[in-house]
C-alpha cells in the first residue's frame, strides 16, 4: 500500500500531491504462497528470508525472474494458494469518529484484514505469475491486487548464460525482485487502522492497481540487472468492474517510462544488490484535462543479506527516491529514505528494525521506525504441514518522530499490531 | 590423460582429507535450497541421500533432463568433484541451475560429509 494514500495526509498537503496519493483499498504487500513450493519441491525457506513472505532470498530471486516457472519436472501442479492475515491494533490516540470503519471501534480492533487468492505459478513453459485477488475484511471489499504475469527464459549473451523477460503488472516496482524497492520491502504488513502514515513519492503506490505496466528485462551472467518498459492506465471501466475506483483518482497521460537499472551477486553464503531506478509520469483528471502534474521520480537502492549456512541470516536494505512533481501551482519536492535491518535465527525467530525519513517541502516532514519480532515455526523441509500449509506471528509497533513537519503529537499516532499471517 | 590422472589422484587426496562437518555446512550453503539430504525427498534436484556411488538419474520417482538421462555414470567421489566444479561443462544439457564451487578444500569437505549420507 502506498505511503502516500493517508486520507489524513491527503487533508493536510496540496492538491497535486492528492492527485497521486488515491489508490485502492487498505491492500498489504504481504504474500505467502504454497503454491510455489508445490511446484517446485522446495521448501518455503529456501525462497524467504524467515521461511514466510516477501522478502527472497537470492534462489527466490532466480525464481521470480525465471518467470515463476521452475519446478520439479513432475505434472499436474495447481498454481492456486490462499492466504488469511489477521491482526490486532492498538494506537495511542483513537480513530476520529469519522472515520471508524464501518462495524469497528475507535481503537483496540480486532480484525480479518486480508483474505487472497493467488494464481501464483507455471502456466506454461516459459509463462509463470504471482497474481491476488483480496477480500478486505476493513473495507469490506474484493478486488484484484497485485498481478505480475511473466515470460521468462534463457539464453547465451556476452559468454555466460542470462534470464530475459517480460512482465505484465499493475503495480511499478512490484516486479523488481531485490526486496529494496517499494513493492517489496519492510514492512511487509501493516495495520489497516493506522492512525498516520508517511508520505511517500508516486513510485512508492502512487499509481499501484490503476496502472498497467509491461516491461522487458535481462539478467546477465556478470551481475547486471537492466530493465525497461512503460505503465498506463487501466479503464475506468475496468477499475470499476474489477478494483476499487475513487472518482478522485487520476490517469496516466500518455507514456509513462520505468527503468531500472542494478548489479546483482549471489556468493552462496552472503548476496548483495544495488542499483538505480526511475519513472516519470504525467497524470491528468478523469473529468478535467486542464488539471495535470508531472512527477519525476529516481532513486537509488541497495540490499546485503548474510546467508552463511542459513543458521543466521542477517539483511540490510534500503533506498532512497528522489521526487519533483510540477504543475501550474509550483513545484513540489519530496525525498524519501527506507532502510531495514533483519536477524532470523533458524529460519524461525526474526527481528527487524525499519526506519523511514520523508524531506523536502517543510509539511511534508516525516521520519520514525519500525519495530517487529515474528515467530515463523512452519516453511521448512522438514515442516509440519509443508507444502501445504505456512503460518507466521508476529508484534509490529510503529512509532512517528515526526508527522508532516510536526513534531508536537507525532507520538499519537503511533500503533502496535499483533498478527497471525497463514497461507495454505 | 596423463594431466587427467594426475587431477584425480589429486583430488581424491584432498577428498582424503575432507572434514564432514565443514562439508554439512557448504551442503547448508551451496546445496540445501534444491536438495535434500533426506532418502526419498526430492525438491527442484534429486535427494543426495546415498549418492556417492549411485548411478546417475536413477531415482526412480524424479524427473530427470535428458541429458542426465544419458549420461549413465556412477558418482564415485571424482565423477561428484567433476560435476560440481564445472556441472555445464561436464553433464552438458544439465537442468541444474548452478555455477560451480571453485574452492577444492569446500569441495573436498562436501565429498566427506556426502560419503556419510547413507
Amino acid at each position: 500500500m502506498s505511503l502516500f494514500d493517508s486520507s489524513r495526509f491527503l487533508r493536510a498537503t496540496s492538491r497535486l500531491i492528492v492527485a497521486a496519493a488515491l489508490t485502492t483499498i487498505g491492500m498489504t504487500n504481504a504474500f505467502a504462497v504454497p503454491s510455489y513450493a508445490r511446484q517446485t519441491g522446495d521448501s518455503c525457506d529456501a525462497c524467504h528470508i524467515g521461511s514466510i513472505g516477501p522478502q527472497l532470498t537470492p534462489h527466490g530471486m532466480k525464481f521470480k525472474l525465471g518467470g515463476y516457472t521452475d519446478t520439479d519436472g513432475k505434472p499436474g501442479h495447481i498454481p492456486l494458494a490462499a492466504m488469511a492475515i489477521a491482526t490486532y491494533t492498538h494506537s495511542s490516540s483513537d480513530i476520529p469518529d469519522d472515520e471508524v470503519p464501518s462495524g469497528y471501534s475507535s481503537n483496540n480492533n480486532t480484525a480479518l484484514q486480508e483474505l487472497s487468492g493467488f494464481i501464483a505459478g507455471k502456466w506454461f513453459d516459459h509463462v509463470g505469475s504471482f497474481t491476488q485477488i483480496t477480500y478486505s475484511g476493513v473495507e469490506k471489499v474484493t478486488s484484484l491486487d497485485n498481478a505480475d504475469i511473466r515470460f521468462a527464459t534463457t539464453a547465451n549473451l556476452f559468454g555466460g548464460d542470462a534470464t530475459l523477460g517480460v512482465t505484465l503488472n499493475n503495480n511499478p516496482t512490484i516486479q523488481d525482485p531485490f526486496n529494496s524497492l517499494p513493492g517489496w520491502r519492510f514492512p511487509f504488513l501493516g495495520s489497516d487502522f493506522a492512525l498516520a502514515e508517511a508520505p511517500g513519492p508516486l513510485l512508492d503506490g502512487g499509481i499501484e492497481l490503476q496502472a498497467l505496466g509491461i516491461t522487458a528485462y535481462a539478467q546477465l551472467a556478470n551481475g547486471i540487472y537492466a530493465e525497461l518498459g512503460n505503465y498506463s492506465s487501466l479503464s475506468r471501466g475496468f477499475l470499476k468492474g474489477v478494483n476499487d475506483y475513487s472518482d478522485e483518482q487520476q490517469k496516466i497521460d500518455g507514456a509513462s517510462p520505468y527503468y531500472r537499472i542494478a548489479y546483482f551477486k549471489d556468493n552462496k553464503t552472503d548476496a548483495y544488490s544495488f542499483g538505480l531506478v526511475g519513472m516519470n509520469t504525467k497524470l491528468k483528471d478523469y473529468n478535467d484535462s486542464s488539471v495535470n502534474e508531472k512527477f519525476n521520480d529516481i532513486g537509488v537502492d541497495g540490499n546485503y543479506q548474510f546467508l552463511g549456512t542459513r543458521k543466521h541470516i542477517i539483511t540490510v536494505a534500503g533506498s532512497y527516491i528522489h521526487e519533483t512533481v510540477k504543475s501550474d501551482g509550483g513545484d513540489v519536492k519530496l525525498n524519501q529514505l527506507k532502510v531495514s535491518g533483519s536477524y532470523y535465527f533458524d529460519k524461525t525467530y526474526g527481528g527487524t528494525l525499519g526506519y523511514f525519513n520523508v524531506s523536502g517541502d517543510s509539511d511534508l516532514a516525516t521520519n520514525g521506525m519500525v519495530l517487529q519480532a515474528d515467530y515463523t515455526p512452519f516453511g521448512k523441509e522438514d515442516s509440519y504441514g509443508a507444502p501445504w500449509a505456512n503460518v507466521r506471528v508476529g508484534l509490529q509497533y510503529t512509532m512517528f518522530n515526526k508527522l508532516e513537519g510536526d513534531s508536537s503529537g507525532a507520538s499519537d499516532n503511533n500503533s502496535l499490531m499483533a498478527f497471525v499471517w497463514a497461507s495454505l | 590423460m596423463a594431466v587427467a590422472c594426475w587431477l584425480l589422484s589429486g583430488s581424491a587426496a584432498a577428498m582424503a582429507d575432507g572434514d564432514a562437518a565443514k562439508g554439512k555446512d557448504v551442503f547448508d550453503s551451496e546445496c540445501s535450497d534444491c536438495h535434500s539430504m533426506k532418502q526419498g525427498k526430492n525438491k527442484k534436484g534429486p535427494s543426495l541421500f546415498g549418492i556417492v556411488d549411485r548411478a546417475s538419474a536413477s531415482i526412480s520417482d524424479y524427473s530427470y533432463s535428458d541429458a542426465m538421462r544419458g549420461a549413465n555414470v556412477t558418482w564415485t567421489a571424482e565423477k561428484i568433484d567433476a560435476y560440481i566444479t564445472k556441472p555445464k561443462e561436464v553433464v552438458v544439457g544439465t537442468k541444474m541451475k548452478y555455477d560451480g564451487l571453485g574452492n577444492a578444500a569446500s569441495r573436498a569437505d562436501l565429498l566427506a560429509y556426502l560419503a556419510t549420507q547413507k
